[in-house]
């Protein structure tokens, strides 16, 4: 069945309030006192575009970055309580740091848990917008490169 | 045909979006086919407590088999498990266990699959997440026909377990495309024959007045939210967003209508009001009425209440963060979508500033269930996919 074209579109509605919206972000950081860098509107699109389409990534297994860290480089929100003991001495202490000791610091642990999940994401925008950056980077270095092998460069 | 349905839980009383579809669907392929279906006794999808006695039983032309579950939801310890597996923690075997740990553990099912699950032509599973359908598929894997249900959450993104399964069925039944992609790349290997068959929906015969609203104390223009207020739902991040609009707007604001059970305390904010669970005319004459539904939940396999919204031609804004969400509404034309606070603000403002944009929304959104989404042409697509 073929449909009727749509009388107003959803991307088109989109990009006018998208449009609107960093007008407005535009003028309130320039106010702040960020006219050195955005003091051209279209400077600042680019910009936000580009932190766009890196915030996009919201699968950390599609980063470089943890890759070339050593270790685990995330905040392990699971909670273990490995021991070295031998299992008849083990037992009793976890059962006494489940059932005991963890209810009373129950508090804590959630209120540090939050918080390291809040810093995980900051974490996380920063090292796809430095990869987005990169990956910029590299391309302008390839476009400079051929264009420097023109003859007459 | 002889078809069987194996779902987590089934029947009237139980709410729940995969479980309703599989009885809709049954209850359909039942005026052609011998159809029964095989689930549990439970109707709380937490615990899996045992609450309907098992045995078999009759739900119209459909012979309902129930097991009773070996043992209640350990929560604890399935929490404990969710975070190794979301931490990409846990080995192989532990995530096994947490397949095992979701439940329902139904081990009277396994044995009725094993034993008589060859005697069905094909064998419908119902969500891939759940015990029954991971460890009932693969005893009937050269019958079975996966409808996953999937959403692009935590455990799709960190079990390493999930390729091989994604591989057995004979055939797929997706919700979405975006499903079906992302199976697809879950597989790893070219998928079995499939369909994407979304859901059926029946066109609105009557268009609800707005007495109940009135009694309710609803005003004339209102935004709505309809179904579970819980913080999966992304239900804390719209209050947030909400009051960030409530303070830019002012006094002309629209209000916010929450309907539906509270699962998150609901802050004190001028225009959000929280109506708890409400019946089925009230949540139609909700749907009818409002400016827009918005839809903030993050993870979606098919919002069957953004089709319902549509059906009663009312535009939807939508949390862009979900594929399925994000991709329904493109292809409907059918409202808005955002990504953070200001394109909340900013996507509400515009539908609250322009009426007959909202209008015209919600026609396409409604024109886009008529092209998709009619019950027809659904068991159409299923019957083709049985057929292979």
């Amino acid at each position: 069945m073929t449909s009727e074209p749509a009388a107003v579109t959803t991307d088109a509605v989109m990009e006018e309030v998208r449009d609107r919206i960093r007008a407005d972000l535009h003028a309130r950081l320039v106010l702040q006192g960020a006219g050195d860098d955005f003091a051209d509107r279209a400077v600042f699109d680019e910009v936000d575009r580009l932190f766009d389409q890196a915030m996009s990534i919201e699968d950390p297994r599609a980063l470089l970055i943890p890759t070339r860290l050593e270790g685990p480089w995330k905040p392990t929100l699971s909670l273990d309580f490995p021991t070295h003991r031998n299992a008849v001495v083990a037992a009793p202490i976890r059962f006494l740091k489940m059932r005991l000791v963890l209810p009373v610091v129950r508090w804590l642990y959630e209120f540090s848990h939050e918080n390291f999940k809040r810093q995980h994401q900051v974490n996380l925008a920063l090292m796809a917008i430095v990869q987005t950056l990169a990956a910029d980077h590299a391309r302008l270095k390839a476009r400079v490169a051929e264009l420097e092998r023109r003859p007459g460069a | 045909m002889k078809l069987l349905c194996v779902v987590q839980r089934y029947g009237p009383e139980v709410t729940g979006g995969s479980e309703a579809l599989c009885r809709a669907i049954a209850q359909r392929l039942a005026a052609r086919h011998e159809v029964a279906v095989a689930t549990s006794c439970a109707t709380d999808y937490v615990t899996w407590a045992n609450a309907l006695p098992a045995g078999v039983s009759q739900d119209g032309a459909v012979t309902v088999h129930r097991f009773p579950s070996a043992r209640e939801r350990p929560l604890h310890e399935f929490w404990r498990l969710s975070d190794r597996i979301f931490d990409d923690a846990a080995t192989e075997e532990e995530q096994q266990r947490w397949f095992r740990l979701n439940g329902p553990e139904l081990p009277g099912l396994l044995t009725f699959l094993r034993d008589h699950g060859r005697d069905f032509d094909r064998v419908l599973f119902f969500t891939f997440r759940y015990a029954p359908s991971w460890f009932g598929l693969p005893l009937v894997a050269d019958r079975a026909v996966l409808v996953p249900t999937a959403e692009h959450d935590e455990l799709i993104r960190s079990s390493t377990i999930l390729a091989p399964f994604f591989r057995l069925p004979r055939a797929y039944l997706f919700l979405t495309p975006e499903e079906e992609t992302m199976i697809g790349l879950a597989a790893r290997a070219a998928l079995p024959p499939s369909a994407t068959i979304g859901s059926g929906i029946d066109p609105v015969t009557t268009h609800p007045d707005r007495a109940r609203l009135d009694a309710l104390g609803i005003p004339r223009d209102f935004l709505v939210y309809v179904g579970r207020v819980d913080r999966n739902k992304g239900c804390d991040a719209m209050m947030r967003h909400y009051a960030a609009y409530a303070e830019t707007a002012g006094d002309r604001a629209l209000p916010l209508i929450l309907a539906g059970p509270l699962n998150l305390p609901v802050p004190s904010l001028p225009g959000l009001r929280a109506l708890g669970r409400v019946d089925d005319a009230t949540r139609d004459a909700l749907l009818t009425h409002a400016r827009a539904l918005i839809m903030p939940s993050p993870f979606e396999s098919l919002s069957l209440v953004v089709l319902e919204a549509w059906n009663h031609g009312t535009p939807v804004i939508v949390n862009a963060r979900c594929d399925v969400l994000l991709g329904q509404v493109r292809r409907a034309n059918g409202g808005l979508h955002y990504r953070n606070a200001e394109e909340f603000v900013g996507t509400v403002r515009r539908l609250a500033a322009d009426a007959e944009l909202a209008r015209a929304f919600g026609r396409q959104g409604l024109a886009y269930v008529d092209r998709e989404y009619r019950w027809p042409m659904v068991i159409e697509r299923i019957e083709a996919i049985l057929a292979v």
